[in-house]
């Protein structure tokens, strides 16, 4: 059994306007230890999956339309605060994008981290208090850091606070919200590679999301797709990278610079992103799709496996089964 | 210090608009503020009712009347009559003129010193500016009230000197924010680019720095008339402001003070008007403040 | 810390002496003869030449300016009352507790109620207690203190006779004035604290303590409130201004021997010395008031405190850090 099993899960927003459809029935899973890469571009409903695994959707504006997350088991969506609570930091952690507000600013850094510590593990203040200073040593931070304050730390060295404060209770399911997108490039490997380090140290799982196929590749076991809302393509990282069959896919492939090969010219996909209050009711790819033909404009494709654990959700690779 | 930090930050806000909101959204978010509503219509009915006057009312608001003294509310007095007979409704709505008058002048003389005393130092910096912001700190630390009461003590009676005994202690806020705009603007692009094409400095003030400062004080001054109007009636009920037989709400609240006990509309309604003058005010700086800067609201 | 506190002190010496200037050439510049009103219609010149001596008057703007300067910073003098003779210093100190007393106890009250209303309003935004708070915050904010100080004595001195009327009698006399001004400062703290708490809870650092799993009571207790308080120390420090100046109105309904009392007798009697003394130290007190309130800030929020005090230390350690 999968350690974390998303099915046909929806999220929408309510607006005074309209009803923004962010997530559209997705389906996921994770198993222990492994870590799937969720791939899309900004708008795309990434963030959204997360933050409803979390139960941390801003309600109102948002709305968990329908669907199940478990984990371990237990239906999430219908555990009561409480035990969410209970489960937040302690089994499931995440990591936010920007570093910089991601702390509290008139907080310790120290303390910020001690304090998940005493939440979840049964333990004296100045127990949490050294396992805080272990877990800074840990992302290679001084422990006498640790009574210093986060405006005192580069934005590097913020997102090392963060990743220790998602670790500190050695939670089975950390969810890394583009943890390097707010970094400079060359603190973004550093910050990349110790993440792995620390996910085989202590055997989480992990979701990481990303807009960059570079990290992807680097990381994760399974790769998602995200495009509207919608899971496009899901499969093993060997599946996605070497025999990608949506065109949404491929068309992230064909917009990233390659090494061994040389072209003049990147081909960037076409046009926005559908109006997520406003999707067309066929395929959602469609009309940014070079390879669209009549059928695509007619009905939702299916997702369909096409071959042993590579889903997939277009018309095109369907037909050619 | 701290009042200008405060107001450093909203301004800043505000600014940060300027570049993101075009002015239809900003009016749109505005004609949504409910509250902000209200507050125009309690301000423009007041407006109507003051400015035309004469066709509201009846009997002239300085007529006495020894035998209609202390009329309670009724058809022929809407608002019931004072100790000397005369019409409380004629004297609210002809108080009101008195009050707003003041109030507004005051606000003009001390946004319009003001404005040229922070364009000046805002833009030219240095010395220029080290001298009047260090004068402007020493105004600004005489508490506002102490400040007016003083100048009015000095200055004397009468609806033009207490406008400017208040203009004197709202003018260093003015200069304060329209300083501390131009220092934030100043550093823009399109400032440099002015300057590089050759524009005069007044040019560059007036054409280019002027415009990107009008949100930060339009907000400031909306609220300033409502406190105006506190200070104003403050300082008549003190005895400095608009005196006896001018009709100025400060002064006929004053003057009822007395007949409170026995008669309290002589003193509900004058205390109603600035009342509701300053809540209109008030809900509509804050509903412009929204809406220039949506940040705040969700 | 304490560096930066000498320095505020000293900075204050300048702008307390403007202040000085200032009143003293506001009082100057009004019309009036305070040696002709206290003679009365019989004098004559000699006895006009005597007495404008005696009362320092007969030198120049710049003379009476130096005299009046010098002697506060030599002796703390600040003159005798021109209708009693009474030193003013002593007139200053004996009143000054007494309106400081009333201001202070006004803050506290204000601040305890005002804050947790308005975390409540923001907490629970658009419930019934967020609309009832934010309307009362608004209604009362638009009502000054002239006016609910007489319908205040007149409902519960002269109706309810539950307080006294007037003067310091005993600690009820104290109910009424503090309510007054209390209630303005409440509206302010109220409607400050809500929308910065409102800012606050939005921020991303509130969803990571969340996502932590902590209770949304104890983010807010925790992680919200300290952020959220910033503004509302800003706003108190500014509304203790106007609170200082609206005292002069207060004292005079209720009857306060405080300082505004003093300065109103000194203003209808143009008594200047009381004038310039009453201001001089009210201006004072604002403005130690918001060194205190600067202080406060670098309490709550450590990244102001590292503007201040700068820790050289820290700044080796940063990059030392950075490379490990």
């Amino acid at each position: 059994m999968s350690l974390l099993e998303i099915k046909n899960l929806s999220v929408e927003y309510i607006t005074r306007k309209n009803v923004v459809h962010a997530v559209n029935g997705i389906d996921l899973h994770v198993d222990a230890g492994k870590t799937l890469g969720l791939v899309g571009e900004t708008g795309a409903g990434k963030t959204t999956t997360a933050l409803s695994i979390l139960g941390l959707l801003p309600d109102p504006p948002a709305r968990i339309a329908g669907g199940e997350i478990y984990f371990d088991g237990v239906n999430l969506l219908e555990q009561s605060d409480k035990e969410m609570c209970s489960i937040r930091g302690n089994k499931i952690s995440m990591i936010f994008q920007d570093p910089m507000t991601a702390l509290n600013p008139v907080l310790k850094v120290g303390d910020q981290i001690a304090e998940v510590i005493k939440l979840h593990n049964n333990c004296s203040a100045a127990e949490a208090t050294k396992k805080s200073i272990e877990m800074l040593e840990l992302v290679g931070i001084r422990p006498e850091r640790s009574d210093e304050y986060p405006h005192q730390f580069s934005g590097g060295m913020k997102q090392r606070v963060v990743i220790a404060m998602g670790l500190a209770c050695r939670p089975e399911l950390l969810i890394a919200d583009e943890p390097t997108t707010a970094l400079d490039v060359t603190i973004q490997a550093q910050v990349l590679e110790m993440m792995n380090d620390l996910k085989e140290k202590f055997n989480t799982a992990m979701i990481l999301i990303t807009h960059d196929l570079g990290i992807v590749a680097e990381t994760c076991d399974d790769v998602a797709i995200m495009y509207a809302g919608q899971i496009v393509e899901y499969g093993s990282l060997a599946h996605i990278f070497d025999n990608p069959l949506h065109p949404y896919t491929k068309g992230l492939f064909a917009s990233i610079p390659s090494l061994d090969k040389d072209v003049d010219r990147l081909t960037p996909i076409k046009g926005l992103m559908p109006d997520p209050s406003n999707l067309p009711e066929y395929c959602k790819f469609c009309d940014r799709c070079d390879q669209a033909c009549a059928g695509c404009s007619e009905k939702e494709p299916e997702y369909i496996e096409a071959e042993p654990g590579h889903f997939v959700r277009c018309l095109l690779v369907k037909e050619a089964m | 210090m701290t009042r200008s930090k405060k107001k450093q930050k909203d301004l800043e806000s505000a600014l940060m608009t300027r570049k993101t909101g075009r002015m239809g959204d900003i009016v749109a978010r505005f004609f949504r503020n409910k509250l902000g509503m209200l507050g125009l219509t309690i301000i423009v009915v007041l407006l109507i009712l003051v400015i035309l006057a004469p066709l509201f009312t009846k009997y002239p608001y300085y007529e006495q009347s020894f035998k209609d003294r202390f009329v309670a509310p009724c058809w022929e007095h809407p608002l019931g009559t004072d100790n000397f007979g005369r019409d409380l409704w004629s004297r609210m709505l002809y108080g009101g003129r008195i009050s707003l008058l003041v109030s507004v002048c005051a606000l003009l003389m001390s946004n319009i010193v003001g404005i040229i005393i922070g364009a000046i130092c805002g833009y030219f910096g240095g010395i220029v500016d080290n001298v009047i912001s260090r004068v402007l700190d020493v105004l600004m630390s005489i508490p506002g009230m102490l400040l007016a009461i003083a100048a009015a003590a000095a200055l004397g009676t009468g609806p033009v000197k207490t406008a400017i005994a208040i203009a004197i202690t709202g003018m260093p806020f003015g200069a304060r924010i329209m300083r501390s705009s131009v220092l934030s603007i100043k550093g823009n692009e399109f400032v440099e680019a002015a300057r590089a094409t050759g524009s005069s400095q007044l040019r560059v003030i007036l054409k280019h720095i002027l415009p990107n400062t009008l949100a930060p004080i339009i907000v400031n001054a909306t609220m300033n008339i409502g406190s105006n109007i506190m200070a104003i009636s403050g300082l008549s009920f003190v005895g400095l402001g608009v005196q006896a037989p001018t009709p100025e709400w400060g002064s006929i609240l004053s003057a009822g003070r007395e007949f409170l006990r026995d008669f309290p509309p002589i003193v509900i309604f004058p205390a109603v008007f600035i009342g509701l003058t300053l809540f209109g005010f008030n809900i509509l700086g804050d509903a412009l403040r929204d809406a220039l800067d949506p940040r705040l609201k969700d | 810390m304490i560096k930066y506190i000498i320095k505020r002190l000293l900075l204050l010496i300048p702008v307390l002496l403007g202040v000085l200037i200032i009143v003293f050439t506001i009082t100057y510049l009004t019309p009036g003869d305070p040696v002709v009103s206290l003679l009365g219609s019989s004098y004559t010149p000699e006895t006009y030449a005597a007495k404008a001596a005696e009362m320092g008057l007969d030198k120049g703007y710049f003379g009476q300016l130096g005299t009046y300067i010098f002697n506060i910073f030599t002796k703390f003098d600040f003159g005798k009352s021109y209708m009693t003779n009474n030193p003013v210093v002593e007139s200053l100190m004996a009143r000054a507790p007494v309106t400081a007393k009333i201001a202070m106890i006004t803050v506290v009250i204000a601040l305890c109620v005002g804050i947790p209303c308005g975390i409540i309003a923001a907490i629970k935004q658009y419930s019934i207690l967020d609309y009832g708070f934010t309307s009362f915050a608004l209604l009362s904010s638009a009502i000054p203190s002239f006016v609910l100080a007489p319908v205040f004595l007149v409902i519960f001195g002269v109706k309810l006779k539950w307080l006294p009327l007037s003067g310091l009698t005993s600690f009820k006399s104290y109910i009424l004035p503090i309510l007054v001004s209390a209630i303005g400062g409440f509206a302010l703290i109220t409607r400050m604290t809500r929308n910065s708490m409102l800012e606050t809870i939005r921020q991303d650092y509130i969803r990571t303590a969340r996502a932590k799993g902590m209770r949304m009571n104890a983010v807010i207790r925790k992680h919200a409130l300290k952020n959220a308080l910033i503004p509302v120390i800003t706003v108190t420090g500014s509304w203790f201004a106007m609170l200082m100046g609206g005292s002069l109105i207060v004292e005079m309904i209720f009857t306060i021997p405080g300082l505004g009392t003093y300065l109103y007798s000194g203003i209808s009697n143009r008594d200047y010395p009381i004038i310039n003394g009453s201001v001089f130290l009210t201006s004072s007190i604002v403005c130690i008031m918001s060194i205190v309130v600067d202080i406060l800030y670098t309490v709550v929020d450590p990244r102001i405190k590292t503007q201040f005090v700068k820790k050289k230390k820290t700044k080796v350690k940063k990059t030392e850090g950075e490379n490990a």
